[in-house]
């Protein structure tokens, strides 16, 4: 018996002496690393058009992001081709002005980054909704918001539209301020202009990021629907002077890349959540490209 | 009459019973242990002139026609147990009841196991049947040996985690097992968030695990039964068994009440950890509550009226409690918080000899779950509170009636049925608040929903010529909730063909329902486990399965089974993405989960040498394991977690001799299958924020789910027990190591950040990592067990 117990307590100090019981040291991000970042969201309601373009970096990289500059990135739709142009300060390739996007048209994008393959994207804009009317329900929030928690500020708004039948499309609504305030990212006071809180007990809504509502027509195709929304100004703001309510027609891709990545960052935080795949149509890397139409009305 | 010195005949003959067959007479009975009256649980009886032979069913009792005249040769065996044999002259209906006497004692240095049912002639394929002193020789962790854990060393049976009791059959989820303690569910079957098992094996008699080919008497799960028996208790002397581990004691009584008619068993586990840790965490802690242990009841009573009637009640109740508290005195306010959860079930059974080819059995039952997550804040100068609860359960009362017919050797039919009511409590939160002037509770979620699940079943197990035999069943069943009444109807077949005497081809096909769902998260297990029924929205789980083999006997020592299968399952569901349990509490759980369907396929090699000094098995399974949601993975289909392409195991019990023995287990499994940014990016700026300019948001990319592989588990583990006898009892000392070589074995995988100078620039950088955590290094063990 005592050999035994002089024996385990042996086998015990050795393996004790070897260092970590509990943990080894693992590598798995190699190879996603270094791909094209693609981020080409556009909507043909913004002034200008941007698309930003990064490379991946490791999971556990201490560098924020790596961006690319001196891409070429063009931009074909039936006729037209649009270049875009690499701003330093904004980081951005931008397109100046905006430019008609039709209904069924193909909109091509190409980019042509050194050390990476050339990227071919192709996205066919949705049919919009007819019939789109945006108004206001009660007291529409505008004027200086005091900081107390308990002022006004929020209301709430109806959007009425008639869906393209025989099509699954997407939607996603925003409600966005214009106005005073604070900005929470660098803590500057200003101008603002940012997408406030929205919400919806609407079934048809899929999805609430608390800033946009993700909603497909499955349960209302080519019917009219009516969508109640509330909105709700954030933190920082001091005093909103406009609002503009924007429905927006969405390809398919954007949609989903919308939603999972709002899900996303919406879970970060929850050591509960189930995790949340990303969608990407960027081949051979990451990211969207993706084209929407917007009707849009300003209050 | 030839009859063995340790055996006991009782031979009644002219009971009157009805003779159903004028050519024939039908001998029958009950077989039980000659120390303690048990009765034993497929044991054999053999006719050797003609060839018939018969088992004893779940209750012990055994019928056999045979021709009538002539001189019989009875040989009835079992591992274990000594073979008797009997030659007699019968010219009517009998009853024999035979009681076998043990042959494992000190003194046995070789582990006989000739005498059990030869694999090859059983038509039943995808069977484990894992005799309780195998499992009781086999290492454990912290010396508490676990049923569960013993049956992860089968083929096609995983544990999840490694060194957990969970329990993952051909690629199922563990709420498609249907765990039953004598026939009663168990719905959550684990202790210590799954390390332990809830079943005492000095308490238990018989485990039996079926992986497919499921006869028609069982329903309501998809991939596989595990049944447990309990034994009934002493019916001749008093005895008790006792022993302590590194973590828990254990004791367990029984005895007769009246002698040979009535019987009692108690069976009591508790863990002392906490006795030992909570004086030391009081003393450099601020905790001034610490509740870390659990425990087991077992009950059993056991009352035979005669050789026709008798009634058993069966009694379960176990506990997990893991709960602290703190006080802060500087700012006079305490937190408290824990998690616990139980199981209580109740089963009373009525076995009824209606004649000697008639038996029947009748069971009232009752099985409550319930899971409990409290926390906790007071103030205590102005005596205020705020106390949240999350609860979960699921209660049932069910009532069984299987009637069991023999009408000849050819034929072993039975048929029953039974009805459940089944009472949810799919998670409930609650908020109360409490001041110095008003208390207010908040509840969350729906407090308690209620369904009615009933079946009814025909089976034959046929023995159709002496090549041919098959299982033949239908098997129906139902669930009404609200306005919804589900229906199926369920067939199930299971064919061998004995091609010689050491070889059979078998295959099965099998349809299978489930009307509850384990909504489980794939981040972390309890406590989120929430227990829910079928709904109009949530169709019932569906699967089908079929698998074929060959199983050969290879000598009278070693046993042989190759078996391919090939599962499909619909009707699964699992949380959505992004969905959280622990938010929104207010909506309803059918708006968070996803349905799905799955696939699983593989195949699975055992060989096993059953006696001599040294035995054990090897086994290995191959497979595949996939799921797919239109709402996961972006729609295509992915590996489930525990999908396992390789999963090895050796064991290896030698008996040197009647004072020691060895066990040895060495087990190797594909790592599990996780889901993890793979790389991040930065996304535009104004994504989210419209027109900000602000810095660009960080964007973890995860393209696949359970794209990545943990690295895989390996573990040798090691036992050496001593043996003594003394005067009045037998005492065993176990040396055990869990896991002898270390391997850290992945459990999960976190990220570790370490800030590093730079000597040049003098700043620091963080310098992040990854690193796969293992929860189990080596961890000797030594107990003390003690029968008397």
């Amino acid at each position: 018996m005592k050999n035994i117990s002089y024996l385990l307590l042996f086998l015990t100090s050795c393996i004790a002496c070897k260092g970590d019981l509990f943990e080894r040291s693992i590598q798995i991000d190699q190879k996603y690393v270094g791909q094209l970042a693609l981020t080409a969201e556009l909507c043909d309601c913004d002034t200008m058009l941007t698309i930003f373009l990064t490379k991946t970096i490791g999971v556990s990289a201490t560098p924020n992001y790596l961006p690319i500059e001196n891409a070429s990135i063009v931009l074909a739709t039936q006729g037209d081709q649009y270049v875009f142009v690499y701003n330093p300060i904004t980081q951005f390739y931008e397109h100046p002005t905006n430019f008609p996007f039709g209904t069924g048209e193909q909109i091509k994008l190409t980019v042509d980054a050194p050390s990476f393959k050339k990227q071919t994207i192709t996205q066919t804009l949705p049919p919009n909704p007819t019939g789109v009317q945006i108004d206001t329900i009660g007291m529409l929030l505008r004027g200086t918001i005091g900081n107390n928690i308990n002022d006004i500020r929020g209301g709430n708004m109806s959007i009425r539209f008639t869906d393209a039948p025989l099509v699954r499309n997407y939607y996603i609504i925003e409600v966005i301020g214009e106005g005073e305030g604070i900005n929470l990212s660098t803590f500057t006071e200003g101008k603002l202009k940012a997408a406030l809180l929205v919400s919806s007990q609407n079934i048809n809504v899929e999805y609430n990021s608390s800033r946009q509502l993700f909603i497909n027509d499955q349960l209302f195709d080519g019917q009219t629907v009516e969508i109640n929304i509330n909105y709700l100004a954030g933190l920082g703001w001091q005093e909103i002077e406009h609002i503009e309510v924007r429905l927006r027609s969405i390809t398919r891709e954007g949609y989903l890349y919308g939603l999972t990545t709002s899900k996303y960052n919406a879970t970060t935080f929850d050591p509960f959540a189930e995790q949340v795949i990303s969608f990407s149509n960027t081949k051979e890397g990451v990211g969207i490209f993706s084209v929407s139409h917007a009707v849009s009305k300003r209050f | 009459m030839k009859s063995s010195k340790k055996s006991m005949l009782m031979l009644l003959l002219g009971l009157g019973l009805v003779n159903l067959c004028a050519q024939k007479i039908t001998v029958s009975g009950y077989i039980s242990d000659s120390d303690s009256g048990e009765r034993l649980i497929g044991a054999n009886v053999f006719e050797l002139f003609s060839a018939t032979g018969a088992f004893t069913n779940e209750y012990g009792f055994y019928s056999l026609t045979l021709p009538k005249g002539g001189k019989l040769n009875l040989i009835f065996s079992y591992i274990g147990y000594q073979t008797d044999t009997f030659s007699l002259s019968l010219t009517k209906d009998s009853v024999l009841q035979v009681r076998l006497q043990p042959t494992v004692t000190l003194s046995m240095v070789e582990v006989r196991a000739d005498t059990r049912d030869p694999i090859q002639k059983s038509t039943q394929m995808s069977e484990v049947d894992m005799p309780v002193r195998d499992i009781q020789r086999l290492p454990a962790i912290l010396g508490e040996v676990d049923i569960i854990k013993a049956l992860q060393l089968m083929p096609g049976v995983q544990g999840g985690n490694e060194g957990f009791a969970g329990l993952y059959v051909r690629g199922g989820s563990p709420d498609q097992n249907l765990v039953l303690l004598d026939g009663v569910p168990i719905y959550n079957p684990t202790h210590v968030l799954g390390i332990f098992s809830v079943f005492n094996p000095d308490a238990i008699k018989n485990v039996s695990l079926l992986k497919g080919g499921f006869p028609a008497r069982y329903g309501g799960r998809l991939s596989s039964v595990l049944n447990i028996n309990m034994k009934d208790g002493n019916l001749k002397r008093f005895q008790g068994e006792g022993s302590v581990s590194n973590i828990a004691a254990k004791l367990t009584l029984e005895g007769p009440i009246r002698k040979e008619s009535t019987s009692f068993l108690v069976a009591a586990r508790r863990t002392y950890l906490d006795a030992f840790l909570s004086p030391i965490l009081k003393n450099i802690s601020s905790l001034d509550k610490l509740q870390l242990y659990f425990y087991d009841l077992n009950g059993k009573l056991q009352h035979r009226i005669n050789n026709q009637h008798s009634l058993h009640l069966s009694l379960y109740a176990g506990r997990d409690i893991y709960e602290t508290a703190s006080t802060t005195e500087e700012i006079k306010e305490r937190a408290s918080g824990g998690l616990s959860w139980q199981n209580q079930i109740a089963a009373l059974r009525w076995n009824y000899n209606i004649n000697n080819k008639v038996f029947a059995n009748t069971t009232l039952s009752y099985t409550d779950y319930q899971l409990r997550n409290e926390r906790a804040f007071e103030n205590l100068e102005n005596k205020e509170e705020i106390r949240a609860q999350y609860t979960s359960g699921i209660k049932d009362y069910a009532l069984r009636t299987v009637v069991e017919v023999i009408p000849n050797p050819k034929h072993y039919i039975r048929l029953g049925s039974n009805i459940i009511a089944h009472t949810y409590r799919p998670g409930a939160s609650t908020i109360r608040q409490k001041t110095a002037n008003e208390k207010k509770d908040t509840l969350f979620g729906i407090s308690e929903l209620y369904s009615t699940e009933y079946n009814a079943f025909l089976e034959d197990d046929w023995k159709i010529n002496p090549y041919f035999s098959a299982n033949i069943g239908l098997h129906y069943a139902g669930f009404l909730i609200d306005d919804e009444h589900y229906t199926s109807l369920q067939p199930r077949l299971s064919l061998r063909f004995q091609v010689s005497p050491q070889l059979a081809f078998k295959s099965s096909f099998v349809l299978m329902t489930q009307y509850i769902n384990l909504l489980s998260s794939e981040t972390i297990g309890l406590p989120s486990d929430l227990w829910v029924p079928s709904t109009s929205r949530i169709p019932p789980q569906n699967a089908w399965q079929w698998a074929g083999g060959i199983a050969s006997g290879i000598g009278k020592s070693w046993d042989f089974t190759v078996e391919g299968f090939y599962k499909k399952m619909d009707n699964l569901v699992a949380y959505e993405e992004g969905a959280s349990f622990q938010t929104n509490l207010e909506e309803d759980w059918q708006n968070k989960v996803a349905i799905g369907t799955g696939e699983v396929y593989g195949a699975e090699f055992f060989l096993n040498k059953k006696s001599g000094k040294t035995t054990g098995w090897l086994g290995y399974t191959l497979s595949w394991n996939w799921r797919q949601f239109d709402e996961l993975n972006l729609g295509r289909r992915y590996p489930f977690r525990y999908d396992r392409r390789h999963d090895f195991s050796l064991v290896l019990m030698h008996q040197q001799n009647e004072r020691i023995s060895y066990s040895f287990s060495w087990v190797y499994a594909t790592g599990n299958a996780v889901t993890l940014p793979e790389s991040r990016y930065a996304l535009s700026p104004n994504y989210f924020a419209i027109d900000i300019q602000t810095d660009p948001e960080e964007r973890f990319v995860v393209s696949e789910r359970n794209g990545y592989r943990m690295s895989p588990t390996h573990r040798l583990d090691a036992n050496m027990s001593f043996y003594k006898k003394k005067t009045n009892y037998e005492r065993t000392w176990t040396f055990g190591i869990y896991n002898v070589y270390s391997r850290i074995n992945p459990f999960y995988i976190r990220e570790v950040k370490t800030p590093l100078k730079d000597p040049t620039v003098g700043e620091f950088t963080v310098i992040k990592e990854l690193k796969e955590v293992g929860i189990l290094p080596i961890v000797p063990s030594v107990g003390y067990h003690i029968k008397f």
